[in-house]
């Protein structure tokens, strides 16, 4: 440990060096100049007075020479006379005054008797003495409410910066006078004229008017604050970046995170019973996008994963989600399809502010309601320094699905029924010391309780005529909680300097998978006769059992009766995973010549711990009484499943065979041997500790935006677990490795005009394994000459990516967007089998092992384009439609081992890569009523890679239609509806072909009203 | 309105409290104790007419490493019950025993009982043994049989009421039915194979659920196998030529002979009005030489004994198993049948 700190030092001390000599030199550059002045007349000496406004350079150098002996000299190749000042004229002498023309032209003037030799500044640090702090909010003059990503420029200069998600912006600007504008999609750009002070600070909050000839027709309602908040912030973003603001998440029907996400370029998801969970970004698998809280990474509860299910966390808690396609030195490096930050919110009013929401629904397959309610209190104290935020939601929804899937021969039916709640509970406090200095602390909790009761009929028909075998019915009945948690706590502050900004952080965050029952109850039944057609509808096989079709009420399959108690495994499992982290950010702002520069140096420990314990418990019945379904069946089941086409008969009851279970546990024997390979094979601890520090450069110059620098990243990780040695002995394992990762990213960001970026990004980036695939446990089954093992040397997989974009805003709150993007992926990972005689166990034997192990590379192109408008150019009523469309064109192949052939390779898709993914959305706003009809594609992509590609698992392309509608009766008042899926659109999973169905499952629709408003 | 605002917060609110509560199941599986398990090794047995005692065994079942058996003295009732046929008056507990095995020399140690005067109750005292510091694994409950050539009949013995301190249950199965086997082909029987021939036959039959008899040739063997058929299974015993120095150590006097190797079959059968099946498993050698996969195997035949029983010829038709059971692809097939006779031993 202590050699790495050492190492890190060393590291930083690398960078340390040249910043901490540039510097010294810039402020040698600038001190020295006054040092340099030696004439007969000093200009310190000669009174003037000079009041211009808007006044170009070369005007003022006319009006100084009429009115004293100097005269100026510069080349005009190197100085843009062309740029206009303001001078207020309260200036004691020529010097003085010559001191804020160059604060404000960026120049050196330099006397020489009665010349004054003008030239651009180099760059220099600013003077502390001369430059002021203007600090402030952007705020909604209607609404008072806060608006992100606005751009605040010093009037006449290349100055400028963007209002964070709360608003806020800080501006260095020469002490003095200024004239500060403020432009924002949707609204009439704003200036004011702001005094400065020397040395310190002056807090404003600008007003903005939305822009009503822009606007026209359009209710200016949250929704439509929604859409220019986010606009704004990916306009004014240094990356390439997609914004969805809290309220613009209420213009689709999207409950949680994960859902909201689906409405983003070349996002798409993987659902789990029909509700959105893991989120893909340009078609590479959850694993490569990094997700985070407040600039902060999430652990993730699952065991094997770093991923995490987005739909744990409640929409109503964010203040916005950031999309980040391209990443910056300051952000983690190992995201990379993209890194989607979750932003909570802040308390931005004295007035107490409450915003609430209550909601109920209905959906169709469970026959159940749902609810939903949220509460967010705020409010600034203490003449606007303290703010408190408190938001509380929840939300309750009984959902269902109806499944059938093909095993080879074999046919399961799945009833699922499930009950499920999301609590999300957040706070912020933030202190402003003064008005350069603020801490915050924010909390985060969140709760997911998922409990699912699963009914399956397994058909197993005798196909082959096997005298070993025989026509079986099994009915397996799963019941099971399973709560996640995250919770995280975030304490930092950030400071403005007189020449720099500091902010840091400490965080820890926790993230709890606890399982604390999951019970499968298995009872089979062998009957005379029974087989499947899959061919003559393939979309619903049909069953013959008895001689009696699958729909028949007396069919033998629904005698529970007939089904005799098989075994009951008893399950339970707890992951953990928890970050602890500290981080500092340090910015310097330099002006290079016409050019104001950041720049920004940081660094970063992250220590996680990650552990998985389970317990599994399988009992067979020993008793001398028969034991039979119909004893513990009950509770509810699906009584129409797949509309009538096959029929169900009550499941095994968890809560009366647990009963029985507990009253006759003498005679329930547990199968030791397998509950002890089991869990040994399962468990883990896993230790990763990850270092990190970053330098880079973001500098403006006129239109153009340029930010450059470098991460370095150093990961030490650990393990420990056990190696199951043909299914009986069992051996302790251990495993590890570090790695190291230098970053270099380029961003640029040309302003063709106020409304038309042009972006190109290259950036490196990397991901880490799953945990499942470097935790060193190993199954070795040395009779069966095979065995899966863990590889804790397993590298990250490294990406080269290239994306340029071009984006075109429009005043009536919309954007049209296109952009190309590569990504060249190095060691990508893949599961490759071959024969060794080297694992835990061996004593000489070769077999045949299966092992996550790092491949070739891997090339994904795409290209995506994105429209939203508000359509008010159209004429009559038909002004109030708007139209919201993206789509995302995706290309991939991986070399990997061939499967047929292991001494060669080939190509396949990337797992997880849809070719095509979009959304389209059609609204239309009569008055206050606004109604939205949605439809998002999720294009067929592998998402398992099978021994052969015959084998290869498809999931199918997928069109889900939802619709909304809000009556807005205030801007503070909205009632509105939903409804999700309403065509009822399938999860389809094939195999090989798509006439090889292997899955089908269905969600029905549902449906969601209710209100939100804010006092 | 602001009063329904208030009022909808506060719902809110609640809602979000109500979030507490847990989804949880009524009653909590107990699941995560695992008391050690005293059970029958079976629930039903039989054995020849003239057979004068039977064991039953009684064990701990499965427990997990570091669980130990008991170190104080538990208690077992139990009762002989539904004596029917010859069997009334002739079945009582004869002796419990345990062997222990100390330096590779293997001791058997009796448990005391007690038992009622007819001998149809009592009580098993399972005490800890004082070499082994806890109680046996296992142990045997012998009953006395008539032990007459018509005894008849059967009997169930019914264990009960198991005291201890200590967490042990008393599993299932917990009652035993005795029978006498009454099947045709019941008891030991003997073939001579004389010729290569029959030996190939034997080897074509048998060759493929068993290597070992398939690599031998017929000098390798001494022409003698014995078939037994107990309750429910049976077992093929083929003697070879070669012989090995077998030593064995029983309380404590050690004795070492020269035998014959053997090659055994196992099988459970079923028996009934002259057809005869044979359900087994044999073992799939991988190219490393150890046991890849283990299969099952059927083999049909019929049989048919003499006036006096003292022959039975059992003819065999086809072997299959779970991977080799299509039309042509059988282990062994022969229409015509493959006959080995067997006398009485």
């Amino acid at each position: 440990m202590a050699t790495r700190l050492l190492t890190l030092r060393h590291a930083v001390l690398r960078w340390l060096r040249p910043v901490l000599a540039g510097l010294l030199l810039s402020w040698l550059s600038v001190h020295a100049l006054p040092a340099g002045a030696a004439a007969a007349q000093d200009i310190y000496q000669v009174r003037i007075q000079v009041a211009v406004q808007n006044t170009s350079l070369k005007e003022l150098f006319t009006i100084i020479e009429d009115r004293t002996d100097f005269t100026f000299t510069y080349s005009s190749r190197k100085i843009n006379l062309a740029r206009r000042l303001t001078l207020s004229g309260a200036y004691q002498n020529l010097g003085v005054l010559l001191e804020a023309v160059a604060a404000q032209a960026n120049l050196q003037i330099k006397q020489l008797d009665e010349q004054l030799l003008v030239k651009a500044a180099p760059i220099v640090a600013p003077r502390a003495a001369r430059v002021g702090v203007v600090r402030g909010r952007v705020v909604d003059d209607q609404l008072k409410t806060v608006l992100p990503g606005a751009t605040v420029y010093q009037k006449g200069t290349s100055n400028g910066t963007t209002t964070d998600v709360n608003g806020e912006f800080t501006l260095r600007v020469p002490a003095g006078e200024a004239e500060i504008e403020v432009t924002y999609i949707g609204y009439r750009t704003y200036s004011e004229m702001v005094a400065v002070p020397e040395d310190g600070a002056v807090q404003v909050d600008f007003n903005m008017v939305s822009d009503i000839t822009q606007l026209q027709f359009i209710t200016v309602t949250g929704v439509l604050q929604g859409q220019q908040r986010a606009l704004n912030q990916q306009k004014t973003a240094d990356n390439i970046r997609n914004v969805v603001s809290a309220d613009q998440i209420g213009r689709f029907p999207d409950p949680n995170v994960a859902e909201a996400l689906q409405r983003v370029p070349a996002v798409n998801i993987e659902r789990d019973q029909g509700e959105g969970r893991y989120v893909l970004v340009r078609g590479l698998a959850p694993q490569f996008t990094n997700i985070s809280i407040n600039g902060e990474q999430i652990p993730s509860p699952e065991a094997g994963v770093r991923y995490v299910a987005l739909d744990a966390v409640p929409a109503d808690q964010l203040a916005s989600i950031e999309v980040s396609k391209a990443i910056t030195p300051d952000m983690d490096g190992d995201a990379i399809g993209g890194s989607v930050n979750l932003v909570t919110r802040t308390a931005q009013s004295e007035q107490l502010n409450i915003s609430s929401s209550a909601l109920a629904g209905y959906n169709n397959i469970s026959g159940k309601t749902n609810f939903q309610g949220s509460l967010e209190l705020s409010r600034r104290l203490f003449a606007n320094k303290l703010g408190i935020m408190l938001n509380g939601s929840y939300y309750a929804t009984e959902r269902g699905s109806e499944d059938w899937e093909r095993d080879d021969n074999d046919l399961e039916l799945r009833d699922y029924a499930l009950s499920r709640t999301r609590t999300g509970l957040s706070s912020t406090i933030d202190y402003k010391l003064s008005e350069q200095h603020s801490l915050y602390f924010r909390t985060l909790y969140n709760r997911f309780t998922d409990r699912e009761v699963r009914g399956r009929y397994v058909f197993v028909p005798h196909v082959d005529d096997s005298p070993f075998e025989d026509n079986t019915v099994e009915r397996l009945t799963k019941n099971r909680l399973e709560k996640q948690y995250v919770i995280s706590y975030n304490l930092g502050a950030k400071h403005t300097f007189g020449g720099f900004n500091l902010d840091y952080e400490a965080s820890f965050s926790e993230a709890v998978q606890d399982t604390p029952f999951d019970i499968e109850v298995g009872s089979t039944s062998e009957v005379d006769q029974l087989s499947i057609d899959f061919d003559s509808d393939p979309d619903f096989p049909t069953i013959t059992l008895d001689d009696q079709p699958n729909a028949q009420r007396t069919n033998a399959y629904l005698d529970n009766s007939r089904y005799e108690f098989d075994e009951v495994t008893m399950g339970k499992t707890y992951a953990r995973d928890r970050n602890k982290t500290a981080k500092f950010n340090i910015g310097v702002p330099y002006k290079a010549g016409e050019s104001d520069g950041l720049l920004k140096f940081g660094g970063k420990v992250r220590l996680k711990e990650k552990s998985y314990d389970i317990t599994e418990n399988v009992f067979g019945y020993t008793g001398a009484n028969d034991l039979t379904l119909d004893q513990y069946a009950g509770g509810d089941y699906n009584k129409h499943f797949l509309n009538d086409r096959y029929s169900m008969n009550p499941h095994a009851d968890a809560e009366k065979f647990v009963r029985f279970f507990n009253t006759h546990r003498e005679d329930f024997e547990l199968s030791v041997e397998d509950k002890l390979a089991t869990e040994a094979a399962e468990a883990y601890t896993a230790s990763e500790d990850v270092y990190a520090g970053y330098v880079m450069t973001r500098i403006q110059r006129d239109k153009l935006m340029l930010l450059g620098g470098v991460r370095y990243e150093y990961t030490d990780v650990a393990y420990t677990s056990y190696n199951v040695i043909n299914e009986t002995e069992i051996l302790p394992g251990k495993g590890g490795r570090n790695y190291g990762f230098l970053l270099p990213q380029l961003h640029v960001k040309y302003k063709l005009n106020e409304d038309l970026n042009l972006r190109a990004a290259v950036t490196r980036s990397y991901a880490r394994p799953n945990f499942s695939d470097i935790v060193p446990a190993q199954e070795i089954n040395i009779n069966e000459g095979e065995g899966t093992i863990g590889n804790a040397r397993l590298k990250p997989i490294s990406a080269t990516n290239v994306d340029v974009l071009a984006e075109k805003y429009f005043g009536t709150v919309g954007i049209l967007s296109g952009g190309v993007f590569y990504k060249k992926l190095g060691d990508f990972i893949f599961s490759r089998n071959f024969d060794s005689d080297i694992y835990p166990g061996s004593q000489g034997e070769t077999i045949r092992l299966t092992q996550a192990q790092n491949g070739e590379s891997a090339d994904l192109f795409g290209f995506e384009v994105a429209y939203q408008q508000n359509l008010t150019f159209l004429p009559g009523i038909l002004k109030g439609m708007s139209v919201y469309a993206n789509y995302t064109m995706t290309s991939s192949n991986a070399r990997i081992q061939s499967r047929e052939n292991p001494d060669d390779e080939e190509e396949i898709r990337l797992p997880g890569q849809a070719r095509h993914v979009g959304n389209l959305s059609l609204g239309y706003e009569l008055g206050r009523v606004n109604v939205r009809l949605s439809a998002n594609f999720n294009g067929e992509y592998i998402s398992e890679i099978g021994g052969d590609a015959r084998e290869d698992l498809y999931v199918k392309d997928r069109l889900q239609l939802d619709a909304t509608a809000t009556i807005t009766l205030t801007p503070r008042l909205r009632f509105f509806t939903e409804f999700l899926n309403l065509t009822n659109q399938p999860f389809e999973v094939y195999q090989g072909n798509e006439s090889h169905y292997i899955q089908r499952e269905f969600y029905s629709w549902w449906t969601r009203a209710g209100v939100k408003f804010d006092l | 309105m602001k009063k329904y605002i208030r009022n909808a917060s506060l719902f809110a609110l609640a809602l979000t409290f109500a979030a507490c509560v847990d989804n949880s199941l009524e009653e909590t599986p107990n699941d995560d104790n695992f008391p050690l398990q005293l059970v029958l090794d079976a629930e039903e047995g039989a054995d020849l007419a003239d057979a004068e005692d039977y064991g039953v065994e009684i064990k701990f079942a499965d427990h997990l490493p570091g669980t130990s058996l008991p170190a104080t003295t538990l208690t077992l009732e139990y009762s002989i019950e539904d004596l029917d046929g010859t069997m009334e008056g002739a079945v009582a507990v004869d002796k419990v025993v345990y062997e222990v095995e100390l330096d590779d020399c293997t001791y058997e140690r009796e448990l005391d009982f007690t038992a009622s005067a007819d001998g149809l109750r009592g009580t098993i005292t399972i005490a800890p043994d004082a070499d082994l510091g806890t109680v046996p694994e296992s142990f045997e409950v012998v009953f006395t049989l008539p032990g007459a050539d018509d005894t008849e009949g059967g009997f169930t013995v019914v264990f009960s009421n198991l005291t201890t301190t200590e967490p042990v249950l008393l599993g299932s199965p917990r009652a035993f039915a005795y029978e006498v086997l009454d099947n045709d082909v019941a008891g030991e029987w003997e073939l001579e194979i004389a010729t290569e021939e029959e030996f190939e036959q034997f080897k074509q039959l048998f060759g493929p659920v068993n290597p070992g008899l398939d690599a031998l040739s017929f000098e390798d063997i001494t022409g003698k196998v014995t078939a037994g058929f107990e309750f429910e299974e049976m077992k093929f015993i083929l003697e070879l030529a070669e012989t090995e120095e077998v030593t064995t150590c029983e309380d404590g006097a050690s004795e070492t002979e020269t035998e014959n190797k053997v090659i055994e079959i196992e099988a459970e059968y079923d028996a009934d009005d002259g057809e005869l099946e044979f359900e087994g498993s044999h073992p799939i050698i991988g190219d490393n030489g150890l046991v890849e996969d283990e299969l099952d195997f059927l083999a049909e035949a019929e049989y048919t004994q003499d006036e006096a029983g003292e022959t039975l010829s059992i003819r065999f038709f086809s072997l299959v198993d779970e991977d080799n059971f299509a039309e042509g692809e059988e282990l062994f097939r022969d229409d015509n049948g493959v006959t080995f006779t067997f006398e009485k031993d």
